[in-house]
């Protein structure tokens, strides 16, 4: 018996001798080559921009500055030392080359999965993107989900580095502004997981997002005796891309017309003409008339019909909006239903109108399906997509269309009647 | 994949029936009994072979995975020798312990998979799942689901621990309820992955459920939530690992007649 509990015991001690053992050797190992990330050796970025200058790829990074907070209190001995970013920038054959060219004069090593965005600069974008894309793709530093925008009328290294809002770095400031998509309906956050996953698709010619650099006057008192404007980046407006190459840009009011098409417009405003007939109808105004009505968009849904008539294609489109009035200028009784009748009927005219111009702008001007109208074929009518696909891009451009907006408007607001107005 | 799981069962027929037939043996054991010893002992060198065979692969790709995506650095040493340590101490402890593994981690690695496709959700854009019956023809998505049915070799590990069964006789139904839960949810999967990332690119990704749980920002709360995917994925193949070592070292037992 006591032999017995001996030999377990025995065993006991060295199955721990031989876990100790193994798990110093592991342990010991993973301090050389664990690959290890301390935050003080890292150069986290946070923007990411491309150029394509004299046929070499030009990166430029915004990095953060771990240092700064504290340096800042005490004496910097360098300038950059007290900055709280760095733009560094590396030149090379590739966009991997590059970024190791940055590391040859940068102390800290690059770390790219914080940037929430890919800007690349116009010039870039003109000569095509394609080649560049592998690297995001392939490599595990950078997000699938960061935003890809072109830099509108200039580089990308002139976008880096513009600070404004209340956003501490300039990729923070921008990638807000990039979400605020969802609020205004004008521009687009496409990420590179998104492009890609309609890549493939055999006549994509997908839009991205644009930023472009406004001048502004400045309204700080302090700031304004300084310099009277100030540099802002606008996100409205998307870049049309065709064969992975810049070939013009929709604007901001295009936009609102390209996210109702392909079904993204989450919310945002439609502003338009008051329609007249009601106007002060029981004279009963006071104080200066306006023009405008500004509608709320809260909900939309688009459905994309293709029929064929006699053997052409046709395109239905049928947009359903929910609003809320969110400003009138006009004397209108607004709790009249036949009032609220003509307003829907106003916006639904108007949408329409953005709507027409921006399909016949990619029809007329862009010659080339950026909707994806050819997945709604495809769907639809999978037998004929077969027959017309690989030439969808010379059939689109003579496609009929008609668009039918339904517009209701939901909310009034919190006054049943417009400000300017005054009963008798 | 909906029609792979048909075309599994129908694989699995032969398997189920000759373990029924032969409940008290093993594969080894009546393979030599139906091709007699010599080549029923060659088959059970090549059966031990192959699951063996198939450990490694999975290790590669723990390997690939771990190095590809979270510690690029980190020798493969060390990831090979902490995944066979564990890997091996738990075959060698027999089937009890693996299958009361599987019981425990089972539950929380449902769950988590689930967990990951919710919180994928507003990445999903079901216009780019295309009318593939038009767009494909009869026999190539019968062959693409005949690919996908060979993924399943669970009756496989069965007929192997077939004598050590309780309860023999719902062994049809447990195998049919198994293959339908797993199949929903590799389904879900799949849908989840194509629908987020794209049908081609998700056919291009090496890890296309990582890259779908990579793009997870949910409410700004659920974000970068890839390494407890990695954990929920690790214990999946570890354990596939271990039943795969284990079933291969008791093929090479039973071959030379070695007694546990």
């Amino acid at each position: 018996m006591n032999s017995r509990s001996g030999k377990s015991k025995k065993t006991k001690g060295k199955i721990l001798i031989l876990y100790i053992l193994v798990s110093v050797i592991i342990l010991s190992a993973c301090q050389g080559t664990g690959g290890r990330r301390e935050i003080e050796d890292l150069g986290i970025v946070t923007a990411f921009g491309v150029d394509y200058i004299d046929e070499k790829v030009v990166v430029t990074l915004e990095v953060v500055n771990p240092l700064a907070s504290t340096t800042s209190t005490q004496a910097s001995s360098t300038k950059t030392e007290g900055q709280k970013y760095v733009y560094p920038r590396g030149i090379g054959e590739t966009v991997k080359d590059a970024i190791t060219d940055i590391n040859l004069y940068f102390d800290k090593k690059v770390f790219l999965s914080h940037s929430n965005l890919l800007i690349i600069g116009e010039e870039f974008a003109k000569r095509g993107i394609v080649d560049l894309m592998d690297f995001f793709l392939r490599d595990d530093q950078p997000r699938e989900d960061m935003y890809i925008v072109v830099a509108k009328g200039c580089k990308a290294s002139d976008i880096i580095g513009i600070k404004a809002g209340l956003g501490r770095a300039a990729g923070t400031y921008l990638y807000d502004t990039i979400n605020n998509f969802s609020i205004n309906g004008r521009s687009i956050n496409l990420s590179i997981a998104e492009k890609y996953r309609y890549y493939y698709d055999v006549a994509n010619e997908p839009v991205v997002g644009v930023v472009h650099v406004k001048e502004v006057v400045r309204s700080d008192d302090e700031l304004k005796k300084e310099e009277k404007t100030a540099m802002v980046l606008d996100v409205s407006g998307g870049a049309v891309l065709k064969r992975e190459r810049l070939i013009g840009y929709f604007d901001g009011e295009e936009m609102i017309g390209f996210n109702l098409i392909v079904g993204d417009f989450k919310s945002g405003i439609i502003v338009f003409r008051t329609p007249v007939e009601d106007k002060d109808k029981e004279k009963v105004i006071i104080g200066k008339d306006g023009v405008f009505t500004t509608l709320d968009i809260i909900n939309a849904n688009t459905k994309r019909k293709i029929s064929v008539i006699d053997g052409n294609i046709h395109l239905t489109i049928d947009v359903k909006l929910k609003a809320a009035l969110n400003e009138i200028n006009q004397a209108l009784n607004v709790i009249d239903a036949e009032v609220i009748s003509r307003i829907e009927r106003a916006c639904s005219d108007k949408v329409k109108e953005l709507i027409s111009k921006t399909l016949g702008k990619g029809q007329k001007e862009f010659k080339q399906d950026s909707f994806s109208i050819e997945v709604s074929v495809h769907q639809q009518h999978p037998k004929l997509w077969k027959e017309i696909g690989t030439e969808w891009q010379y059939i689109f451009p003579e496609i009929s269309y008609d668009v039918n907006v339904e517009t209701t408007i939901v909310k009034i607001g919190l006054i049943n009647f417009p400000a300017n107005l005054r009963r008798k | 994949m909906i029609i792979s799981t048909f075309y599994c069962l129908l694989f699995n027929i032969p398997l189920i029936f000759l373990a029924m037939r032969f409940s008290n043996l093993s594969i080894i054991q009546y393979m030599e009994k139906i091709f007699g010893k010599y080549i029923g002992k060659v088959l059970g060198i090549l059966y031990g072979l192959f699951f063996i065979r198939v450990a490694i692969h999975y290790y590669y790709i723990e390997i690939q995975m771990i190095r590809t995506t979270f510690m690029d650095e980190l020798s493969p040493i060390i990831i090979i020798l902490v995944l066979m340590i564990v890997s091996i101490y738990e075959a060698s402890r027999g089937l009890e312990v693996s299958v009361r593994t599987v019981e425990f981690f089972g539950p929380i690695v449902v769950a988590s998979l689930i967990l990951f496709i919710v919180l994928g959700f507003n990445n999903i854009d079901l216009t780019v799942l295309l009318p593939i019956y038009e767009d494909s023809t009869l026999s190539r998505i019968n062959m693409g689901a005949i690919e996908a049915s060979l993924i399943f070799t669970d009756p496989n590990l069965l007929s192997m621990t077939f004598p050590s069964l309780s309860n023999k006789k719902d062994v049809v139904k447990i195998v049919v309820k198994s293959k339908i839960y797993s199949q929903l949810i590799i389904i879900l999967m799949v849908i989840a992955t194509q629908v987020s990332l794209g049908v081609e690119q998700a056919r291009h990704s090496n890890f296309p459920f990582l890259t779908y749980v990579r793009l997870v920002r949910t409410y700004s709360i659920f974000e970068r939530i890839e390494a407890a995917f990695l954990v929920t994925w690790l214990i999946i193949v570890t354990t596939r690992s271990v039943s795969y070592l284990y079933i291969s070292s008791k093929a090479f037992k039973e071959v030379v007649n070695k007694k546990t």
